[in-house]
């Protein structure tokens, strides 16, 4: 297991819903890595951060994946892992910052048409969302030259695939704001396009 | 003496078209690390129980120069190119077979047999197909090619294409499958847990759950469909908004939710124990048995 492979089993580690392989490639990684050992520590800190925001703004369990597979591949791709650890206290303070009221005015102002129905708590982690996929497609417009013309094809053509799903589940969301399946589905969405992304990202990167 | 600057010429011409012919090995312990790098081609891997690395193989000029080294804990090779993308890529590698092995290729193709080790195996647009009979572990990535698992049983699997089919075919103990328009085709006689999610491409899975794993079916408009053995013991719950749920394991009909817009079934199998959750919008749902 590399540095990359353990940062995106953090979560599930914590969460208790590692496997049995994952969880001991895992702690075999964090008994030698110092780094990995500290984002560990950064990411419990910032749970117990989330633990304690009101109920209305405190993110579904399942949403934390998301936020740590963004985080970490862009990390990566700007930094390099040693300062990873950074990035999960700056995520705990961003997490900090949008439980405020004019950090949540900021992010709504940024969020799309039609959001007003939607409740503060799912614009402010959509917020998140967009700008994970928002640097992610700047960081690919820079390198578009790199990819083939095939892959940029393909990878355009499942974003708008995606993108059709995830206003489909806003439209629906907003009209039917309680519906927990509908919400499950539109975190799904917005996670799967930051992980093509991501994954077209590692494309550039990974050697 | 023109007669040998003729030949001087001629082989001068002719030396840059001929493929480089492979034929290299290195000790390497049992759990090596062993990392392939071509941009093209296609990458055969098959595992043996020597403590070597061995590969013939052939690389069109073209395509850049064979490379190799390292030490017996770990061994790096591949073919080191700057240039786009040059098909006819030939690698045939053997590696121990409990080695650790991570493989990747922008167009190649990547096909791996008897290695129970662990994969780690990236392509951009080539296929990736593994066979064997137990796995450790395999991920497997690709943004438009399919990725294939064929194997008695693997305890760890981890797929992700855009539009690429998934097929496996295997017992695993834990399984996570992300599709955004490829077909999903999951068979096995075992599966312990797992998370199948998609957008619009279908997925069809088939197989026995284990009373104690928790199972995730999620798919935007893409149907899905479950067949689990009768009195497979489990609690269901399925919920969809816009498409439809057929019930084939018992006679309960979903009904529309009393709270939200969708349809609902909430049904036990056997006498439950597995926690199945499928969540679709526009993709219908079918449950069956056999």
């Amino acid at each position: 297991m590399n540095c990359a492979q353990a940062i995106q089993g953090l979560d599930a580690y914590l969460e208790g819903s590692a496997g049995v392989p994952e969880r001991e490639a895992l702690e075999r990684h964090l008994a030698a890595c110092d780094a990995c050992r500290a984002s560990l520590g950064d990411l419990r800190a910032l749970r117990d951060a989330a633990e304690a925001l009101p109920p209305s703004l405190r993110p579904p369990r399942d949403l934390w994946p998301g936020i740590a597979d963004r985080l970490a591949p862009r990390e990566d791709l700007r930094r390099g892992i040693r300062r990873r650890r950074a990035v999960w206290l700056a995520a705990a303070a961003v997490l900090l910052m949008v439980a405020s009221s004019g950090g949540t005015a900021l992010l709504l102002r940024r969020t799309p048409p039609a959001a007003e129905r939607l409740s503060a708590g799912t614009l402010t982690l959509e917020a998140s969302y967009l700008d994970a996929a928002r640097e992610l497609s700047r960081v690919l417009e820079e390198e578009r030259s790199a990819l083939a013309p095939a892959t940029v094809e393909t990878l355009e053509r499942n974003l708008a695939v995606i993108n059709d799903a995830i206003a489909e589940s806003r439209a629906a969301l907003a009209a039917d704001p309680a519906n927990p399946a509908l919400t499950a589905l539109l975190w799904s969405a917005h996670r799967r396009k930051v992980s093509l992304l991501e994954q077209a990202v590692r494309t550039l990167t990974q050697s | 003496m023109r007669l040998s600057v003729l030949a001087l010429a001629l082989c001068g011409a002719a030396t840059p078209l001929l493929a480089q012919a492979v034929d290299r090995s290195l000790p390497a312990r049992p759990d090596a690390s062993i990392r392939v790098h071509a941009l093209a081609g296609r990458i055969r891997i098959t595992g043996w129980d020597r403590d070597t690395v061995a590969v013939t193989g052939t690389v069109p000029p073209a395509a850049g120069r064979f490379f190799m080294g390292g030490g017996e804990r770990g061994v790096k090779l591949g073919v080191d190119g700057d240039g786009p993308a040059t098909p006819g890529v030939l690698l045939d590698i053997r590696v121990p077979a409990r080695a650790i092995v991570w493989v990747k290729t922008a167009t190649g193709d990547i096909e791996v047999s008897r290695v129970t080790g662990s994969l780690d195996l990236y392509t951009v647009s080539g296929r990736v197909r593994v066979e064997g009979e137990r796995v450790r572990q395999v991920y497997a990535e690709s943004m438009e090619g399919n990725l294939e698992i064929q194997a008695e049983s693997v305890t760890l699997v981890r797929l992700k294409t855009a539009s690429g089919a998934v097929v496996v075919r295997s017992a695993v103990e834990d399984l996570v499958v992300s599709n955004v328009s490829g077909v999903t085709e999951v068979s096995g006689s075992r599966f312990g847990r797992g998370r199948l999610d998609t957008v619009t491409g279908a997925i069809a899975f088939q197989g026995s759950l284990d009373r104690g794993g928790g199972y995730l079916f999620e798919s935007h408009s893409g149907p899905v469909e479950i067949r689990v053995p009768q009195g497979t013991d489990a609690e269901w719950d399925v919920t969809s908004i816009a498409g439809t749920i057929r019930n084939g394991l018992t006679a309960q009909r979903p009904q529309a939710s009393s709270t939200t817009k969708s349809s609902e079934l909430h049904i036990v199998t056997g006498v439950g124990g597995a926690g199945v959750t499928v969540r679709t919008f526009r993709g219908n749902v079918t449950l069956q048995s056999p």
